[in-house]
Order: C-alpha cells, then structure tokens, then sequence
C-alpha cells in the first residue's frame, strides 16, 4: 500500500513538474513574442498621426455604453469625464439599469435631462425600458432608464439606442484616457473591412493623481496587495494579451473597455446574460460566429494604456473578483465547448481553448493540489528535502523571472512608471507576491471553479472607493 | 528518471538565480541610463532653444547657421529635432530659411544617406524628418523611397513628396499605389489622398481602376473629404449594380460628403433598395446634402421597417430646416405610429 502511495505522489509530483515547466515555457514564448509585437506597434505608432485621425471624416463614430446601477456617487464625475473625450464624433449612453439609489435624480439634476418620445428599437431583447432622456446641456448624453436585468441587459439596451457603427462598453468606476478611444479606433480605420473588435490595456488607477476625471499623474500604489495587482496587470495584458493577439487568438478582451462593430454585436444576439463574464463571452462568440460564417475578420489588442480601473484593495473584494473572474472562464469553456480542440475555429479552437482550460481553468486546481500534495510528500518523506527546496526555489525563480520580464517589457515599451525609486519596489514585489499571495490566489480560483460546479451565478457585492478621494 | 528530475531542478535553479540577477541588473540599467539620457536632452535642446529664440527676437528675424554648428556630435539630432519642432509652426518665407538652414547644415543629405539603412522604422523617420524639412534636393530620393517595401517608409515618403515645394514631386505617388498590390492600410492611402490637389486628381483617377480593393475604398473616402466635384462623374458609375466590387455604402457616403447636387436623383433612387444599410446611408447622404427636392421620398421613409432608416430619415429631415419641419408636421397625423413617433421626437428637437 505504501509502495502503491509513494508511487502514485511521485507520479503526480513529476506530472505537476512537467505542467510547470510548461506552463513557464509558455509564458517565455508570450514574453517573446509580445516583444515582437509591441516593438512594432510602437514603431508604427510614430508614423500615425492621431490629430490627422481627429480631423479626418474618416473617423467612425463611436457611441459608448455606461450600464449604472447604484452609481449615484460616482456617474456624474464619469459622465463629465467622458463629455471631455478627445474624439471627433460620440454619443454617451448612460443605462440607469432599475437602480435603487439617485443615479437617475443626480443625472437629472446635473445634465438637465428631460423625457424624449423615442422609443428603442429591441432589436436585441432586453427588459422593458420605461424612458430614454436627452439632455439640454450635453447633446451627445443620452440616458436610458429600464427595469433591473443586470450588466449585459443594460448594455444590451445601450447598443439598441446607439447611433454610431462603433460601440464601446465602459465602467461607470474607470477613467478613461483622454485619447483612449482615438487610440482604439486606429485599427478599425486602417482595415474597416476586417477588423472586428478592438482592445486595449488597461491600468490600476490606485495611487495614480486623479483630477477632473482624468489621471494626471501615474504613482505605484502603496498597499502591497494593489501593488501586486499592477505586477498581475502588466503580465496578463503585456505578455499574455499581447502574445494571443499576435497569435490571432484573443479570447479575453476587458469589458472597462472594448471597442466593437456594432452591427457584429447586434447579429450574434448581445451581451450573454449567462455569464458573469460576458465581455470575454462576447469575444468567444464572435469568433465562433465569424468562423461558422467563413468570414475574414480580425479582432485586435493593442498595447496602448486606455483605460484606469480601480483594483480592491481589501483580500475579501479581491477573492470576490477573482473567484467571478474564474467562474465566467469555466462558463466560457462551457458554453463554446464545441470550439474546444476544433480545427475549424483556427487558433482559437486549438491553441486559446485549450490553453485557457488546462492552464487557467483546470490551472488552479492542480495548482492547489499541487500544493496540498507536495505537502503530503513532504511529510512523509517521499520526497527528499534538498529536491523540496529546489523545486520551491525554481517555482519562486521562475514565477519571478516572468513576472520581471512584464516589467522590462513595460519600461522597454509604455514607461509609464518613470521614477527609479518605483523599480525596487516593483521587483520586491514581483519577489514577494510568491510567499503567500500566489497560494492564495490558486485558492480563491479553486473555489470559484467549486462555484462554477455548483451553478452560483451571482456577481458578488463589489464596493468602489471612487476617485474623489485621490484628487 | 527521479534522478533526472532531481538534476534537472538543481539545474535550473542556478540557471534561473543567474538568469534572475541579469534581468534586475538590466532593468536598473535601463532606466537609469534612459532617465540621464533624457535629462541630458532636455537641458541641451533648452540651451539651443534659447539660441533660436534670440534670432527670432531680431528685427527682421534671421536665422544664422553659426549657433547650430556645434562641436558635440550627439547634439547634432538634438538641435535637428529642435528645428524641425520650429519649422513646423511656420510658413512662407521663414518656412523656406529653416529649409536652408537644414541644407546647409547637413541634414538634409544625412537624412537621404538614412534613407537608405536596413532598418525599416530609420527609413521611415528619415522620410517623415524629409518630409518636414520640405527641401526639393530630396525629392529624387523620396520618389526613389516609394518603390520601398514597407508601408510605412511608402507613406512617409509619400507624405513628404506632397510637403515638399513641388507640384510635380507628388506625380509618382498615385503612380506607384497602383504597383502595391499587396497594400492595405487604407488610413495611409487616406492621408495622402487628402493632400492632393486639382492637377493629381486626374492623374488618381486614371490610375484608380489598377489599384486594390483596400486602398480603392480609401480613395472614396478620400474624394468625399475633398469636396472636389471632379469627383462626382466618377463615383456615380460606380453605384451601379454588379457594376463594382467596393461597398456602395462607401460610395453613398462619399457621394453625400461631397456636396455636388449632381448626386440628388441617383441616391433618391436608392431610397427603394432591398438592402436597409443602403437606404440608411441614401437617405443620411440626402441629408447631408440638403436635398429639398426629394424631401418627400424621405418623408416616406420615416414609415420605413427598419428603425435605422426611418430614424435616419428624420435626421435629415430636421436637417432641412422650415421644409424638414413642414413634412415632420405633416407626418404627425400619420396613421404609422413610428413615423408619427419619429416625427414627434424630431420635432422636438428642433424646437
């Protein structure tokens, strides 16, 4: 019997090295080719003009969606924000979407909204919309205000009422830069046949100068626990965003922000209100669809900053997010599960698919197996103590390395942080975040999987600090 | 095999350990070296700002090459940069003095010698940097740069050959999009067509049938921005069904931006296509082009099946002022209720 154990916990101990080795050579493949990537964009970025893009008749219009729901503490400074956006032609749908608070009074009061006899067209269904509001004072404002459905019913609607071929859905609780969505339209004018969908990075406004709704002043946040979710920020979209996206694989684009062609959004039936992840959702479907219709298209990322989102800074809102995160990944790999290992849906049936399910959806329990087993053997001597600490001091190493490599890519490409004094700090954490918060973190994915398993669908109580307070 | 793995991990963690320390050190070097770089930068480019600032401070300014003549070769395209962000601003005769400046100082023949490197991206900032300091002895060499394979080195020579101080400099450009045939950035096809003048248009649209579909919808959308009525005799044909592969929508639209009444009928006549984008585009163009005239088949349009299109219509009609109002009066008493909604809402908003 004991032989039989032993046995069975070196197998999985040698199963979960050859994962890990993977995994890393994965993340060096994306490093490299994100690289690649970014270098060139960067290049050609110097050539294009973006006044030329602001004068242009060229330029589509762009109507952004604003789905809010108890936002009456922060809509206004998100509106006024956005009124400010450097573009030549767009359109602020706001959704009041059934909220209990003053969303709606506030942006009655502030905006001087009055009741219009337009009637929306449900071209994708959505719960009843009581009135849609123009305003006197910003005549590019309009407000819908329907019945509670949640996120995706009320960008749903939004899409029904938006004038322009562009759509792009932001969160009442992020900033956008002033040129963000000038940036994000580039592709979609360089290739208007094709391109499809368009994303960009996005950042952690914790810490940044914040003033008039515009981020002034980039700063590394102070809490340990947002400072690693700048490192996590810059790895997933610098190095794994990136990497798919050179790859013609992008699976997830984040739903703070993403531009897409609106008449593509409309024919694959919206935003699915069966996900808690309906951003990335929708990015699966439109591949899917795209390929069963045998049609040419492209759906981008680019590494441009577009966007500032504000991370939880308690360890309660951040299990929240992340088990919500994993459970609308496991829904995804449910829900177009007939993509998975199909030849037919291109890089992303064969490649994105299946690497989303064994390094991030599966991922997190073998990880925290791993963990538990690799306890186990230790305990009862199964494996040496010399192999023990060199096994852990790869994992911190090379866990560390990737994570460096995100920050070099960074300060080769973005330099957003220019101060030196932000890169010790930056590599002290890229070090620490593997004692302690890495085991959590495969934690918190473990369950949300457990969640997933369990059909939970609820979105879980995020609470906002809001920008106010960092002016 | 547990021996291997055992190896293997003791392996790899000297490798990654030193693998590490190169990378932090890297990192560190970076931006310290960028970081003093810039500073360096900034405190030289302020020095000969200040220079440049004196001569313009003369009565009548005049620029002397004496205090750009500097002994340190790596401020050499520190004050280029400096010139060119001046240069710029100006035009006329100033304009042509940095012109001078920058040939007698050498920088338009060190540019052209740049023109010639391996590197794409240097290629390309040599034409652009040519392109601005507008001097015609680099015209040979940017015409010789549009036969570049890279897109971006074609459009900044292109770019620079309508900058340039010559009318005949830009002949080759539409001459050469016909030979890529392979090229598809239709913003870069874009921007230089919004360069061009009378004189090119002809020479465009002679060309036009030769190039591919990408850069043909750039052109359309270009010819509308122009508002050149040259134009119109060329798109209509184009309208016509089975006629041409390029999206009609791009057409429509052109047609609509360019403002020549010419398009009026021809466009009320896609008022009745099947296809509801097309309607759409008919009517917005109508719009844009004020077309009182055919304010009644837009009327008929506010009863359209299609949201899009009956919203659209009633945009136009709004557009159209007391005849866009009269119809939206009459439309109030119809027995559709969109239109009657739609009409009602425009109305509205016209108030």
């Amino acid at each position: 019997m004991q032989i039989f154990l032993t046995q069975s916990l070196r197998t999985f101990n040698s199963f979960i090295l050859l994962y890990f080795i993977m995994l890393n050579l994965f993340c060096v493949f994306f490093f490299v080719v994100a690289l690649i990537y970014v270098r060139r964009y960067k290049q050609r970025q110097r050539y294009h003009d973006l006044r030329a893009t602001l004068q242009s008749g060229n330029t589509p219009g762009i109507s952004i969606l604003v789905p809010a729901y108890n936002e009456g503490h922060g809509i206004i400074e998100c509106v006024q924000a956005l009124s400010r956006l450097c573009y030549p032609q767009f359109q602020m749908v706001v959704v009041n979407d059934g909220s209990t608070d003053a969303t709606l009074e506030n942006l009655k009061q502030s905006f001087g909204l009055h009741c219009t006899s337009r009637r929306c067209p449900n071209t994708i269904p959505t719960k009843p919309v009581r009135a849609i509001y123009e305003s006197s004072l910003l005549p590019n404002l309009v407000v819908v205000d329907k019945e509670n459905g949640g996120k995706a019913d009320a960008l749903n609607a939004a899409t029904n009422v938006a004038v322009y071929p562009l759509v792009c859905s932001v969160d009442a609780d992020s900033i956008l830069e002033e040129d963000g969505p000038l940036r994000v339209v580039v592709p979609f004018i360089e290739d208007p046949q094709r391109v499809v969908a368009v994303g960009g990075i996005v950042g952690i406004a914790n810490g940044n100068l914040v003033e008039k709704g515009r981020v002034v002043a980039i700063r590394f946040p102070r809490p340990f626990l947002v400072r690693v979710q700048v490192v996590e920020y810059l790895r997933a979209f610098l190095a794994g965003r990136l990497g798919w996206s050179f790859l013609k694989g992008v699976l997830i684009i984040s739903g703070v922000f993403c531009l897409v062609k609106k008449t593509f959004l409309q024919r694959c039936g919206g935003f699915s209100k069966e996900t808690v992840g309906e951003d990335a959702e929708l990015i699966a479907r439109l591949h899917r669809y795209l390929r069963e219709q045998d049609q040419r298209y492209r759906i981008l990322f680019i590494p441009d900053p577009i966007c500032w989102t504000e991370a939880p800074e308690s360890l309660t809102l951040l299990a929240r997010q992340r088990n919500r995160w994993q459970r609308g990944l496991c829904e995804i790999l449910w829900m177009h599960r007939r993509m998975l290992f199909n030849p037919r849906y291109g890089v992303l049936g064969v490649l994105t698919l299946p690497f989303h399910l064994i390094f991030e959806a599966l991922g997190a329990c073998l990880e925290f197996f791993g963990y538990v087993v690799f306890g186990i053997s230790v305990a009862l001597q199964i494996a040496g103590s010399d192999f023990v600490v060199a096994f852990l001091a790869v994992s911190v190493l090379a866990g560390t390395l990737i994570s460096l490599s995100a920050i070099l890519l960074e300060e080769l490409t973005l330099r957003r942080y220019t101060r030196v004094a932000d890169l010790p700090r930056m590599i002290w954490v890229c070090l620490a975040e593997n004692f302690g918060y890495r085991q959590l973190h495969a934690y918190w994915r473990f369950r949300g999987t457990i969640d997933f398993l369990r059909g939970k669908k609820a979105w879980g109580e995020m609470q906002h600090q809001g920008f106010v307070a960092q002016k | 095999m547990h021996e291997f793995v055992h190896e293997l991990v003791l392996q790899s963690t000297a490798f990654l350990s030193s693998f590490l320390l190169l990378l932090v050190v890297a990192v560190f070097a970076e931006k310290i070296l960028r970081n003093t770089f810039q500073r360096y930068r900034r405190r030289r480019y302020h020095f000969y700002e200040e220079k440049l600032l004196a001569q313009f401070a003369e009565e009548p300014p005049r620029l002397h090459l004496g205090p750009f003549k500097s002994k340190h070769r790596r401020d050499f395209r520190i004050i280029e940069q400096l010139l060119l962000d001046y240069a710029c601003q100006f035009r006329g005769s100033i304009r042509k003095e940095f012109t001078y400046l920058f040939e007698a100082l050498g920088y338009v023949a060190y540019e052209v010698q740049q023109l010639k490197a391996w590197r794409w991206w240097v290629r390309a900032q040599a034409a652009k940097r040519l392109g601005e300091m507008g001097s015609p002895q680099a015209t040979i060499a940017l015409q010789t740069a549009l036969a570049d394979r890279n897109e971006e080195v074609w459009f900044m020579a292109a770019k620079a050959l309508t900058q340039i101080d010559n009318k005949r400099a830009a002949q080759p450009v539409y001459q050469s999009l016909s030979q890529r045939l392979h090229f598809g950035n239709v913003s870069y096809v874009f921007e230089v067509v919004m360069q061009l003048d009378s004189e090119g248009l002809a020479s465009l649209l002679a060309t036009f049938p030769r190039y591919n579909t990408a850069m043909q919808t750039a052109v359309v959308r270009a010819l509308g921005e122009l508002k050149n009525p040259q134009a119109t005799p060329f798109l209509l044909p184009l309208l016509a069904d089975g006629q041409h592969h390029l999206a009609k929508v791009d057409i429509i639209t052109a047609l609509g931006r360019l403002g020549d009444p010419r398009a009026i009928q021809p466009l009320r006549d896609l008022l009745t296509n099947a296809s509801a984008e097309i309607r759409q585009s008919a009517v917005q163009a109508l719009g844009r082009l004020q077309a009182i005239e055919v304010a009644d088949a837009i009327r008929s349009l506010l009863d359209d099946p299609d949201y899009w299109v009956s919203f659209r219509a009633g945009e136009a009609l709004a557009a159209m002022g007391e005849l866009g109002r009269k119809n939206l009066h009459q439309t109030l008493t119809s027995r559709s209720a969109q239109a009657s909604t739609m009409a009602k809402y425009f109305l509205a908003k016209m108030a």
